[in-house]
């Protein structure tokens, strides 16, 4: 039972909080957007259905359409027809 | 009426008042959408209006290590504010994104035209989006300068640091010539600076000065004999004791060192204060004094600490195997060494505040590094060493090779880097070998005194302890826990105050250092994984609270609704039991929603094991499952007496995993739940605690089996704690040759009590059958009988008579009897 609880824990430790915001693309095409995090801007291509891990704290996204969002880390972001929807 | 009148009048100022609230609220909506980007862009505006004033601090402030940890504060601040604003902004537009939806794509060519409203909404969104966006864009492009300056500061800091450690001056006449005109300069400044203020203060605010230092002296002193009366032992080196343990040398090395130590900060720092307070000091006195006091409590602590590691005057104390002479030396060396250094801060202030050039600064800093190398040069030639055993009297030995090398090493070091004008990073050095080294070797000793405190035992033998365990009546097992405790908190105590001072001394500022804890308690950040060792600590405190809560309301559960509600012992149970375990689930819960892992995250580990659990933890869950239903269903409850297999006894506790049975050796089994959920199991006790005794009953079997038979009915009617219905029996089962074989079958109310009963029971029977004349065993052998005719029974009594003839008359003139058994038989 020790073992079990001993177990569950460091399995929910290992699998702690992820802070950072992640963004998935649900169209079929290659979708590129445009961050800004620590200073610099950079350019993420996201491959169609392709899961991406960003900005651990806080940036700007430029979306495709041209829309430009802050996120402060630890939102789902789903591109949908070049727009995002937040979650 | 006065109070009605009044009434009426606010009545009156009511309804006004809520008329035009309410109009408000139904105009609030398209209100608010506008005056949020404009809020949006103000806020940005003030936001780079702030950026412009930290970049112009940054640029002012370029030679302030510790207004440039400030202002890298501030900034990251700022970026974090930037980018809140723009986050407040995302709902609108994803409202106008929905809203565009709503009204879809604009008519076709050719198609029939939209309404007029349509087309002006249309627009109207399709700005508001737009000014969004370039809101959002203006945030990030001054995030990015915000992130720029911070890392600009940095980048200053590091340059500031290196400046300092390796900027090299040459050092020629000029320099000295120079440096000489400005000593005599700022000497008559000092001078004529510092009796203005003494003459000032003494005429218009003596007072407030004497004031100050009485109040800061006896704050000093009640720290001081405070801390004497607690920790004395620690402190004073007492008399009686010849030859100190070695133990009690640490701890009071340790603690002579800290307490006075602290007890001087808290002088100088109280003294600071009320002065400042007072308004004593002036702006050019006040660095003067605070350097002052620094660097008199950093001697204080070094001498204190020599003296305690060293202890020139008794040998018995001293903590290094070193002789009485080269103790002594090594004292003043160390002392000599400390007032170098701090006189060095000390004048230097002196020429910051006063305004004198560099030069003046940097050649006090050449001499008092040439004067440390110099002394460090000395104490490698001093002899102090002493061999295992030897008295502390005797002649000392030369330092080993290794440490003669590392102290000329860096004598000479410091001395050719003066010459060669690196005197920013000889000043550094020394102070790094006069208070870090001081300070880590007070961590030393802590660490070691924590260890031998906290060593099994070790606290007892202290005075404290003793003392702890006079007053309070500890045991030997809690004191070693306190010593445990002791030795713990020690660690926690070196590790939170030196490590900081170390880092001080290593040019970092009170603000990195505050930023640092902050950050290491908050977010500890590992890739995308962020920790929060506060939120951990909350989540444990929250189980813990929570698992009281749970004690308690089972304990009030139990007590209170169930004892009175009159429910079986068994149901009972059953509710405690599910009640805890709920409970404990349930704190679990929140102290892992409390610590910041995510549920689902959890859901997802689930997932991944429940597959390990199907197949490793098969056992365990069945048990556990087991356990439930034993719960639910309750087949046998504590106090039962159940039969599983071939253990029997009283079922003494069920939990979820293993049900305890109490066999009646008083052997305590342990028997896993699922065992009892798919094995047969036997109770006694389920519904009721109606159960039968059966006695057997064997006569001899020339009785009367009928008459047997009345009697055993009559004792069996007769006997107490039996019921009446169902009816007693007894039934003959078999006879034989020998014996006649009854059973007894009696109900009783109370199975539990079967034992005495049956006792009682064969006692009244065995009673009943002697006075009733019924022979009970049977004889060991078989009765044989033997015909013989009264010729025959003549002359064997004859022969018998003629066989003992020779015998009889001595043994008839003893005892007559035999021979009257003889001729009657």
């Amino acid at each position: 039972m020790k073992r079990m609880i001993m177990m569950l824990l460091v399995s929910a430790a290992v699998s702690a909080p992820a802070m950072a915001a992640s963004v998935t693309n649900k169209d079929g095409d290659t979708q590129v957007l445009v961050i800004v995090e620590g200073g610099s801007r950079m350019e993420v291509a996201l491959e169609p259905g392709a899961t991406e891990t960003i900005c651990p704290s806080g940036c700007f996204v430029t979306l495709p359409n041209g829309d430009r969002i802050a996120l402060n880390g630890g939102e789902n972001v789903e591109i949908e027809g070049g727009s995002a929807s937040v979650k | 009426m006065p109070t009605f009148r009044l009434l009426c009048v606010l009545l009156t100022v009511l309804l006004l008042a809520a008329a035009p609230a309410r109009a408000q609220t139904a105009a609030a909506p398209a209100l608010v959408d506008a005056t949020q980007i404009e809020q949006a862009s103000n806020d940005l505006d003030r936001a780079s209006g702030q950026l412009n004033a930290i970049r112009e601090r940054v640029e002012r402030h370029k030679d302030d290590d510790a207004r440039l940890v400030e202002l890298k504060i501030e900034a990251e601040a700022l970026n974090r504010t930037i980018l809140a604003i723009s986050v407040a902004t995302r709902p609108r537009l994803e409202a106008i994104k929905a809203r565009q939806a709503e009204l879809g794509d604009p008519p076709a060519e050719g198609a029939p035209a939209e309404g007029a409203v349509v087309v002006e909404e249309r627009k109207k969104l399709a700005v508001e989006r737009n000014e969004i966006n370039a809101l959002t864009g203006e945030a990030e492009n001054l995030s990015i300068e915000a992130t720029k300056l911070s890392n600009r500061i940095t980048e200053i800091r590091r340059q500031l640091f290196t400046d300092a450690i390796l900027k090299r001056t040459g050092v020629n006449t000029a320099l000295f010539t120079e440096a000489s005109g400005a000593l005599t300069h700022e000497a008559a400044t000092f001078g004529r600076t510092v009796t203005a203020w003494l003459q000032f203060v003494w005429k218009f605010k003596r007072m407030q000065l004497l004031g100050a230092v009485a109040l800061s002296l006896v704050a000093a002193l009640v720290l001081l004999s405070g801390s004497y009366r607690l920790f004395s032992p620690f402190i004073t080196r007492a008399v009686q004791q010849e030859k100190p343990h070695y133990i009690t040398r640490l701890s009071v090395a340790f603690w002579s060192t800290i307490l006075p130590s602290m007890a001087a900060g808290a002088f100088a720092g109280t003294s600071y204060f009320f002065l400042d307070t007072f308004n004593v000091l002036r702006s050019d006195i006040a660095p003067i004094i605070s350097i002052a006091l620094a660097v008199m409590v950093a001697i204080f602590f070094v001498a204190q600490l020599a003296n305690a590691v060293l202890s020139p005057g008794d040998g018995h104390w001293r903590l290094v195997r070193v002789s009485d002479r080269g103790a002594q030396l090594l004292w003043l060396l160390i002392f000599s060494m400390a007032i170098v250094n701090g006189a060095d801060y000390f004048l230097g202030t002196i020429s910051e505040v006063l305004g004198s050039p560099v030069v003046l600064t940097v050649v006090k800093s050449f001499f008092a590094s040439i004067v440390i190398g110099a002394l460090l040069v000395v104490t490698a030639f001093i002899k102090p060493v002493l061999h295992q055993g030897e008295a502390h009297d005797s002649q000392g030995r030369p330092w080993p090779r290794s440490i003669f090398i590392l102290l000329m090493l860096t004598g000479l070091g410091l001395i050719f880097a003066s010459l060669l004008g690196y005197v920013g990073m000889a000043r550094f050095i020394a102070t790094q070998i006069v208070v870090t080294g001081a300070i880590v070797v007070t961590m030393y000793i802590g660490f070691l005194s924590g260890r031998a405190v906290s060593a099994p035992n070790a606290f007892a033998e202290t005075a404290v302890g003793k003392r702890l365990e006079q007053r309070f009546g500890l045991g030997q097992v809690a004191l070693d826990q306190v010593g445990l405790a002791a030795g713990l908190s020690i660690y926690l105590l070196i590790f939170v105050v030196f490590v900081p001072m170390v880092l001080l001394q290593w040019g970092f500022q009170v603000a990195d250092i505050e930023s640092w804890t902050y950050r290491i308690f908050t977010e500890i950040r590992i890739g995308s994984i962020t920790i929060s060792l506060i939120g951990i600590l909350a989540g444990i405190l929250l189980f813990v609270a929570g698992l009281v809560v749970t004690r308690w309301f089972q304990k009030w559960v139990d007590g209170n609704v169930l004892a009175r509600s009159q429910v079986d012992a068994g149901v009972r149970n059953s509710v405690r039991t599910a009640v805890g375990y709920a409970g404990v689930a349930l704190a679990g819960l929140v102290g892992i929603s409390a610590a910041g892992i995510n549920l689902s995250s959890l859901a997802l580990v689930a997932g991944a094991l429940s597959l390990g659990i199907g197949f490793g933890l098969q056992n365990i869950v069945s048990n556990f499952v087991s356990g439930l239903i034993l719960l639910a269903e309750r087949p046998f409850k504590v106090g039962d007496w159940v039969v599983a297999g071939t253990t029997e006894g009283f079922v003494r506790r069920i939990s979820v995993r293993a049900t305890e049975i109490e066999t009646f050796q008083r052997q305590t089994v342990i028997v896993p739940n699922s065992v009892l959920i798919n094995g047969q199991v036997g109770n006694w006790t389920h519904r009721n605690k109606l159960g039968r005794i059966d006695i057997a009953i064997s006569v001899h079997g020339g009785n009367d089996p009928r008459r047997v038979q009345e009697i055993l009915v009559e004792v069996v009617r007769g006997q107490q704690g039996l019921l009446r219905n169902p009816e007693p029996m007894v039934v003959f089962q078999a006879f034989s040759s020998a014996t006649l074989d009854f059973e007894i079958r009696a109900f009783l109310a109370d199975i539990l009590n079967g034992t005495g009963v049956k006792s009682d029971l064969r006692a009244a029977i065995l009673e009943r059958f002697r006075t009733e004349g019924i022979a009970i065993g049977a004889p060991a052998a078989a009765e044989v009988p033997i015909k013989i005719s009264p010729e025959g029974a003549d002359l064997i009594t004859t022969l018998l008579d003629q066989a003992t003839q020779k015998v009889r008359p001595p043994a008839a003139g003893r005892r007559g009897k035999p021979a009257d058994d003889a001729s009657g038989t």
